[in-house]
């Protein structure tokens, strides 16, 4: 991909008015989504993703792209004006965000995090459009063996990331996706598995109503059991940032940018962790740190450059190993395959201009979403003020027409419903949602590949431990499982106690 | 693993035990499966794959119920469940639910605008949402809005 195919793709978006139009509503419709506490960016993608099924490919993918941007970038307004998280991505944002409004700087914060955002998103999409045809060609010298370890790796560092205090619960979350996922006919033989003789479950539990169920209804009960109302008390003046203002914190922008990408990559992480590894390491290279929670400029343009880079970074493993990278860009994985353009190794293969196009959508998104965040954000302070128990009625609807709508069928409103309760339930016992369907996207990955190797190998097990990339996976598998158990700690201790002590025997 | 805290374990134990109870369901079932047929051999049976996962989801289920049970105290002084339940918002969540349930197993059953604009309604006044002559706007509104943006736009066959 030349920087001339990207041009000619974007000015091809920017003429088309439908597709700018579309462009328009589906970020304005992510603004909404992002900065209503309890609507999140997921949920946005799931619905749509339904919603959009009988639009052309290229325009469904353009609303899903400028949704997924509206939302992470509209999360941070009801961060700054009410200290609570859009969505779990501005998490990190409220802490000088809602310090900086209380100091009567309210429309500075929102102008500089639009910003920062903007900025984070395009760093994001520019390594996507440097990186993903590199590891596209990479992708293709994958086989059975790494495919499965690659399955295996993205549970495995998902339920470390996504449940840092207790990580079983992670992996635990994404064995019973991968598990889930084996319902229906095998992907080898046809053979039924725990159909129990109904013809509905042949087809295992389709996707958008395990991606709608988990995220959106998951969402609807833990914000129907709260009996909260939200306050906004601020004045808004000046909202547009002064250029200097924003080159001044260059370094900031530039290192959240990079980790955000990165952290964008790793499958199944997100948005959230990003946010908070470049708020940390903006706080601890910051000469300011006492600033840090107190109202840091530093502090939100890092974080909101951090989780906007991360939708980037995340699209990368989507397009070129069809693994996601974020729980949104699992369903816009889902959209993809759903309209015929299988994410993996041979996306590029089989259409040359996807990874062109995709980008520039992206940049016409945030383009859009950049202008709408700036000039509609006082009508946007009133939506924030419609009470939840309102508009929850009203995603429930939407979330039953985008299960119903893919297949016209009413068990997946009832698979919807089943797992937006397990998903529900799940998180009241403190289990994370993202590896649970990251699991379920990819076990048909793992349980074809690892039977398909077995079977050219006639039985034996050693080229998944031998092939130099299998090895890699293998080793950071289990790295990551080993660094959360006390067995760091104990070897330490050893190392320790074997030391000579100055002074003293060994 | 890292020390949970005290205060997880009776969640733990619950949801150990529930992920074992599934995952041992699966495990059975997995190994019912034929192993070796003309078709296939144990290498690539259909069984092979969710026996594995099972196993090891079971394995982590014991580890979480055993470190439950380990960290489990007998709190006095503690208010009931049934009021500990209701505290937490168990009574909203039941009511989401049922509402919901009716919602989709009455679709289908009457015409979806009606019961679309009664759902919205119902389930916006039931949980004090907003005033009644709101919601009922709010409920004419989004069925209005929402069968005739599926069936005439994107063209939805809405049952």
């Amino acid at each position: 991909m030349t920087p001339w195919t990207l041009l000619a793709e974007f000015t091809r978006l920017v003429t088309n008015p439908m597709m700018m139009f579309l462009v328009l509503l589906g970020g304005q419709v992510g603004i909404i989504f992002g900065m209503l506490p309890g609507l999140t960016a997921t949920m946005a993608l799931s619905l749509l993703t339904g919603l959009t099924f009988g639009l052309p490919v290229e325009y469904a993918i353009a609303v899903l792209i400028a949704t997924y941007v509206g939302a992470i970038t509209g999360g941070s307004r009801s961060a700054v004006l009410i200290n609570i998280p859009g969505t779990p991505a501005q998490a990190a944002v409220c802490l000088d965000g809602y310090p900086l409004a209380m100091q009567g700087r309210a429309a500075e914060a929102i102008g500089l995090s639009v910003t920062a955002s903007t900025l984070g998103t395009l760093f994001g999409v520019s390594m996507l459009a440097v990186f993903a045809p590199l590891l596209g060609q990479v992708a293709l010298k994958f086989g059975s063996w790494e495919f499965f370890w690659l399955a295996i790796f993205g549970i495995v560092i998902a339920g470390s990331l996504t449940a840092p205090t207790d990580p079983i619960k992670g992996w635990m979350a994404g064995f019973l996706g991968l598990l889930m996922a084996t319902v229906g006919l095998d992907g080898i033989h046809a053979f039924p598995r725990f159909t129990f003789g109904r013809v509905e479950l042949q087809a295992g539990f389709a996707l958008i109503p395990v991606l709608v169920g988990a995220y959106g209804m998951g969402e609807i009960l833990s914000v129907m059991r709260r009996d909260e109302r939200l306050v906004v008390e601020t004045n808004l003046d000046r909202v547009i940032p002064r250029v200097r203002e924003v080159l001044r914190h260059w370094r900031h922008i530039l290192r959240s940018g990079l980790i955000g990408t990165t952290i964008g990559v790793i499958p199944g992480v997100g948005e959230d962790i990003a946010s908070w590894v470049s708020y940390d390491t903006a706080k601890r290279t910051s000469r300011t740190p006492e600033q840090f929670g107190v109202g840091s400029i530093e502090g939100l343009i890092a974080a909101e450059t951090g989780d906007n880079a991360c939708i980037g970074g995340a699209m990368i493993p989507v397009l070129t190993l069809g693994v996601p990278g974020s729980a949104p860009a699992a369903v816009l994985l889902a959209a993809l395959t759903i309209h015929g353009l299988q994410p993996g190794p041979l996306l590029v293969l089989k259409h040359p201009h996807v990874i062109a196009e995709i980008v520039a959508i992206f940049v016409a998104a945030t383009l859009a979403v950049f202008i709408l965040s700036l000039i509609f954000v006082r009508p946007m302070v009133r939506v924030l003020l419609v009470p939840r128990q309102a508009l929850m009625p009203i995603v429930y609807v939407l979330a039953v027409v985008g299960s119903y709508a893919i297949a016209a069928r009413q068990f997946d409103v009832y698979v919807m419903l089943a797992f937006g309760l397990l998903g529900f339930l799940l998180q009241a016992a403190g289990f994370p949602v993202a590896p649970l369907v990251l699991g379920f996207i990819l076990g048909p990955m793992a349980d074809d590949n690892l039977r398909r190797a077995l079977t050219l190998t006639a039985g034996d097990p050693t080229p998944f431990f031998t092939r130099p990339i299998s090895a890699i996976l293998v080793a950071l598998s289990a790295l990551t499982v080993l660094s959360r158990t006390p067995l760091p700690g104990w070897v330490a201790g050893r190392f320790r106690a074997l030391r000579p002590r100055p002074g003293g025997a060994a | 693993m890292n020390a949970p805290a005290s205060r997880s374990a009776p969640a733990d134990v619950a949801a150990g035990l529930a992920l074992g109870v599934l995952s041992l369901a699966f495990l059975v079932g997995a190994l019912r499966m034929p192993m070796h047929t003309m078709h296939w051999t144990w290498l690539n049976a259909p069984g092979l794959v969710p026996a594995v996962l099972a196993a090891v989801l079971l394995a982590q289920a014991l580890a979480l119920m055993l470190r439950g049970l380990r960290h489990l105290r007998a709190r006095s002084g503690d208010a009931g469940l049934v009021a500990r339940a209701l505290q937490w918002g168990a009574g909203r969540v039941v009511l989401t639910l049922a509402l919901a349930l009716a919602f989709a197993f009455l679709m289908g059953r009457m015409p979806f605008a009606i019961l679309t604009a009664f759902f919205v309604f119902t389930m916006t006044v039931a949980f004090r949402g907003t005033t009644a002559w709101k919601a009922a706007a709010s409920a004419l509104i989004t069925a209005a809005a929402v069968t005739w943006v599926f069936t005439r736009v994107f063209l939805v066959p809405l049952p």
